[in-house]
């Protein structure tokens, strides 16, 4: 299986993490790595390296979902990139996360990456826009 | 009609709902019977949004969703059954809308409610209702997520509180 690593600044890896697995339950292959402030470059690339060990160790390649491109946790990730074996998309988001715990089984580390790149922006939404198209000038008023 | 699943859950279609449930019951429709949310147009939308364009949703009232049950309309459908609120499964029950099991997942409440789980708080009103349903041969589990084990509901029940044994 395809494993995850998320990698953010603070914590919000692990709370992603949290978020995802109170929806799914346990996620296997899947880890976390929170880069704080008092964390050196050094250690954090360590933790990275681990944990891609860790969830890749089956072969079928590893996915890094990383919070914001120009950041040091997609910096750093950058340095594991490998066509094939390591993929990374920027600015994870929770249906992101979701949805590639879920559509990793058939797929292969190309295609899921495509697949979640589109899809996690499509996730966004604007609710008054939705409002909207069924009629209302975008805001309730009862 | 197979109903797949009918669940209290006081957060209607949410993420555990779509995300964890739908697939692992294969459902292809979800009915939701609660008739706050039947008239709130903003929750609605936002709640028909969230499902994906396969599955067909019914938001409505109670009585609306009793109605569309034991219609013809979901004829072939494997549809998942949500209600807010004990009340809402017993009004159910007992206008017609008949389930065999039920699924305890979400009822949080701040105050005034004990907490027999995680996610679940009751008050004796409560314990009344799912009474009521468990007398009539409705059995009762509580199960927030597939991957969570799943209790009987009156194991839940602290001895202190149970009543008439």
């Amino acid at each position: 299986m395809i494993g995850i690593v998320v990698v953010t600044h603070a914590d919000l890896a692990d709370e992603f993490l949290q978020a995802a697995e109170l929806i799914l339950g346990p996620l296997n292959a899947v880890a976390s790595v929170s880069i704080n402030y008092e964390v050196s470059v050094d250690i954090a690339r360590n933790a990275l390296q681990q944990a891609v060990n860790k969830v890749g160790k089956d072969g079928d390649g590893t996915l890094i979902l990383t919070d914001m491109f120009g950041g040091t946790p997609t910096n750093i990730s950058a340095e594991f990139l490998q066509e094939g074996v390591v993929e990374i998309l920027t600015g994870i988001n929770l249906p992101m996360l979701i949805k590639g715990a879920g559509a990793r089984v058939n797929k292969n580390l190309d295609e899921l990456t495509a697949l979640l790149k589109d899809y996690a922006k499509n996730a966004i939404m604007r609710p008054s826009e939705l409002l909207r198209s069924a009629g209302y000038n975008g805001t309730l008023e009862n | 009609m197979a109903l797949v699943l009918a669940r209290i859950d006081n957060r209607l279609i949410h993420g555990q709902v779509l995300e964890s449930w739908v697939p692992f019951v294969r459902a292809d429709c979800i009915v939701v019977a609660n008739d706050e949310i039947a008239g709130n147009q903003l929750q609605k939308l936002m709640m028909q949004a969230s499902v994906p364009s396969r599955i067909r949703v019914e938001i409505g009232t109670v009585a609306e969703a009793i109605a569309l049950v034991n219609s013809t309309q979901l004829d072939h459908r494997r549809v998942l059954l949500l209600f807010g609120t004990t009340s809402d499964a017993v009004r159910a029950y007992q206008g017609g809308l008949i389930y065999n099991r039920l699924n305890l997942g979400n009822l949080q409440a701040n105050k005034g409610k004990a907490r027999l789980s995680c996610t679940l708080f009751l008050d004796p009103a409560d314990l009344d209702r799912l009474e009521l349903l468990d007398q009539a041969g409705v059995k009762i589990t509580a199960r927030c997520i597939p991957a969570d084990g799943e209790r009987p509901w009156r194991k839940l029940i602290p001895a202190s509180r149970r009543r008439g044994k």
